[in-house]
């Protein structure tokens, strides 16, 4: 059976291709935008094996928070440690020279980043001993050809302070697009103020995740400052949110675009079919059923949507995997690789749009009157 | 000689579903492109229509937007007093400082919320903004915690209408009046009195300051002026130009209008040239005939490009009427340049819409190139001689 459906998709070579070829590429853009609404949604995929907590004032993110809160979060049980993660945001000599800055504690800060960054121990001691040193993430030192003992200079930071610090340190993995810097020098300088952005948590087990983070909450709730304590991926959220309603326009768009998909594996189907009626009709005289008229015309179309997919959908899949894991771009705001659960909707949209496209010119064709077909010139 | 348009018209009628589905693949792709540019163009239009020329904004030195400036009381002394500054009715200097402060309110509809602008501004302010209008309510008053909220705001957040008692800082405040401010950034703002907002938020200093300056010339001259004064460390920029900058954030929606409905246009270009084929293949006798007649090649070429294009044109005019639709409607995202929202509308200009029919005219011409090729180099006796 799927030998003869194969071999009448090959029969107009050209238009199997370019139906193949179209829902190749609206698979294609359907599942980019898929991706793209399940990132907007969830960010980080595997966010709860990840034994971090991100700590912000509960009435914006854009607010401070007292330096005297981190005493207060060590104490909760279950945290492992805590380090302040301040927004610095100078430049490096020139204005278009911006990236991530941030005034942090030395001694908690690689046990927070533990799993996931490594640096040298006696690049950590020295970043640690002296108050005007600086840490880089691998990326951000080979992007600027940093080497250790460079002077690095921040300029023009809404802070109005200056730092003049020493790289100390290069790590590798975790966030290789930040510097970091001690948060001591940063106050000092700045008159001692006593704020800082966020505070960065690491829990001593993933799973205490929502109980840490409620007594962290109930600790400042009726204080000057509350907090509101989040998993990384809800924290990333709070930025997406702010685009706007992204998913609903990404929803219509997707919508849009899986019509116009249904219409060409349609148009197709119908012609393809309206020219071999007098075919089915020989089939039938012969004595096949008209369900197997049916499961001929869908399997043809099936055929060519299934192929769609594999180049489209894997297409997808290998690009944004290969680009997420290149890391293009330095706020990554999201996860973009594609998830098993997009992977599996886009690939089953093949199968769907199969059946809208050609069930009705298949069920056509295979209950037409066998005489009056085969007078059928088209 | 060309073959009449009516052969064309005529056979897309008979094959009415086929050229029903193609128009219909091409009017989903014209009405994405349309309505998605219609978006970049209204955030575009948002940002760079404000300013007014003569209208001069001051920032510390190196910030990038006035939510990172601060500017102190003692400066704002200096500044009243320098040269060129236009004066007001009273003979006092046409000056309003400024303080800003970035707040997170849930829009509609949504939990997560999003940072609004919150300016404090004096009456002076108002006058340096012709735009302003106040819609319902009246203005502000120092010293009651009273606020004024930009129209779309107030449509597009929760707890911000008239008479509306939203809480941010240290307390409750009451929204007293709705304004409008034409189609400028200011439009998704909210406005209150500049003392009451410092001492809400613990500011002392104030985050810019605007002045009317009295003629074009001044206009230079005083940006040289405070970029020389070595006391006030301040930088001097037109409020047009300061706004032109945080265009840019159009940009990439423009792009990823453009990468989308390219996307969309190989799959509809590509079904274009499938039914543009199977309508030569259908059709090779009166290709036959048509030569014999003595029409040229290039007449059955033009032909049925021709079709092609009135295809992809049937779908494209009616996708341009429905991108109306979204024309004017409200939306609002986070401009990262001041990291705050701005609300626009989606623009659906005379442009927009010919570059849509143009768009589509490409995609027909595209997808019935080759099919017409194929027609017109058919061999005349095999082709008579087919069924």
């Amino acid at each position: 059976m799927w030998r003869l459906v194969l071999k009448n998709l090959l029969r107009n070579k050209r238009r199997s291709f370019l139906t193949l070829s179209s829902v190749a590429v609206s698979l294609f853009l359907l599942s980019s935008l898929a991706i793209v609404y399940t990132a907007l949604g969830r960010p980080l995929a595997n966010d709860d094996t990840i034994p971090l907590l991100m700590v912000r004032r509960a009435a914006g993110i854009v607010l401070a928070l007292p330096a005297s809160q981190a005493a207060r979060i060590k104490t909760v049980p279950g945290v492992a440690a805590c380090s302040p993660l301040t927004w610095f945001g100078g430049y490096w000599k020139d204005p278009a020279n911006t990236f991530a800055q941030f005034a942090v504690d030395p001694e908690a800060i690689f046990t927070v980043l533990q799993g996931g960054s490594t640096i040298l121990p006696d690049q950590l001691a020295a970043f640690k001993q002296e108050r005007t040193a600086a840490v880089a993430g691998r990326r951000l030192a080979d992007k600027y050809h940093w080497k250790i003992g460079d002077r690095i200079t921040l300029l023009n930071s809404p802070w109005g302070v200056t730092p003049e610090l020493v790289l100390r340190g290069i790590f590798t993995g975790g966030p290789e697009d930040q510097l970091y810097f001690h948060w001591d020098y940063l106050n000092e300088a700045a008159g001692r103020p006593n704020l800082v952005g966020i505070y960065w948590v690491r829990l001593e087990r993933p799973e205490l995740a929502a109980r840490v983070g409620q007594a962290i909450d109930t600790m400042f709730r009726n204080t000057d400052a509350e907090t509101k304590t989040e998993s990384i991926g809800a924290f990333l959220l709070n930025f997406i949110a702010m685009l706007g309603n992204v998913r609903l326009m990404i929803f219509y768009i997707g919508s849009a675009v899986t019509f116009a998909v249904v219409l060409i594996v349609a148009n197709t189907m119908a012609m393809s079919i309206r020219e071999r009626l007098a075919e089915a009709a020989v089939l039938r005289s012969l004595g096949f059923r008209a369900a197997h008229i049916m499961v001929l015309f869908v399997g043809e179309s099936l055929l060519l949507t299934l192929g769609g997919a594999l180049v489209g959908v894997g297409g997808a899949k290998l690009l944004y995997d290969g680009l997420a894991l290149s890391q293009i771009g330095q706020f990554v705001f999201a996860d973009m690789r594609m998830r098993p659960g997009t992977l599996a909707l886009c690939s089953s949209l093949a199968p769907l749009i199969a059946l809208l496209a050609s069930s009705w010119p298949a069920y056509r064709a295979a209950r037409v009157n066998i005489a009056e077909a085969l007078r059928h010139t088209g | 000689m060309a073959i009449p348009l009516k052969y064309n018209l005529r056979n897309l009628r008979v094959r009415w579903i086929t050229t029903l589905m193609t128009a219909s693949s091409i009017f989903l792709t014209v009405l994405v492109f349309v309505v998605l540019l219609a978006l970049a163009q209204g955030l575009q239009t948002s940002l760079s229509a404000t300013g007014h020329p003569l209208n001069l904004l001051l920032m510390r030195e190196g910030s990038q937007s006035e939510t990172q400036s601060s500017i102190t009381r003692e400066s704002l002394q200096v500044i009243r007093y320098l040269e060129g500054i236009a004066k007001n009715e009273k003979g006092e200097p046409r000056v309003s400082p400024e303080l800003i402060v970035l707040m997170n309110f849930p829009r509609r509809g949504q939990t997560q919320g999003s940072n609004v602008t919150i300016r404090g501004l004096t009456p002076e302010g108002f006058s340096l903004r012709p735009e302003f209008k106040l819609l319902e309510g009246r203005l502000f008053q120092r010293g009651l915690r009273e606020v004024i909220v930009s129209k779309r705001i107030a449509a597009r957040f929760q707890n911000c209408g008239l008479g509306d008692r939203p809480k941010f800082a240290k307390g409750y405040w009451t929204v007293v009046g709705i304004f409008e401010v034409g189609n400028t950034a200011y439009a998704s703002e909210i406005w209150t009195d500049p003392e009451d907002l410092g001492q809400d938020f613990d500011r002392d200093a104030y985050s810019s300051v605007f002045l009317r300056v009295a003629d074009a010339n001044a206009l230079a001259r005083l940006k040289q002026q405070v970029a020389d004064d070595r006391r006030l460390h301040l930088k001097a920029q037109a409020e047009i130009e300061y706004y032109q900058k945080q265009t840019s954030a159009a940009g990439p929606i423009k792009a990823l209008g453009i990468f989308i409905a390219g996307l969309m246009a190989v799959g509809a270009s590509f079904a274009a040239m499938n039914t543009m084929y199977a309508a030569v293949a259908r059709r090779t006798k009166e290709i036959g005939a048509l030569r014999v007649l003595g029409f040229s090649r290039g007449s059955i070429l033009l032909s049925f490009i021709i079709e092609s294009i009135l295809i992809a044109a049937a779908g494209a005019l009616p996708a341009c009427l429905a991108s109306l639709v979204f024309n004017g409607v409200t939306a609002g995202t986070t401009n990262f340049a001041t990291f705050s929202e701005v609300a626009f509308n989606y623009r659906v200009t005379p442009g927009l819409m010919l570059d849509g029919m143009i768009f589509a005219v490409l995609m027909g011409f595209v997808g019935g190139l080759f099919p017409a090729w194929r027609a017109a180099h058919e061999n005349i006796v095999t082709a008579l001689r087919s069924t």
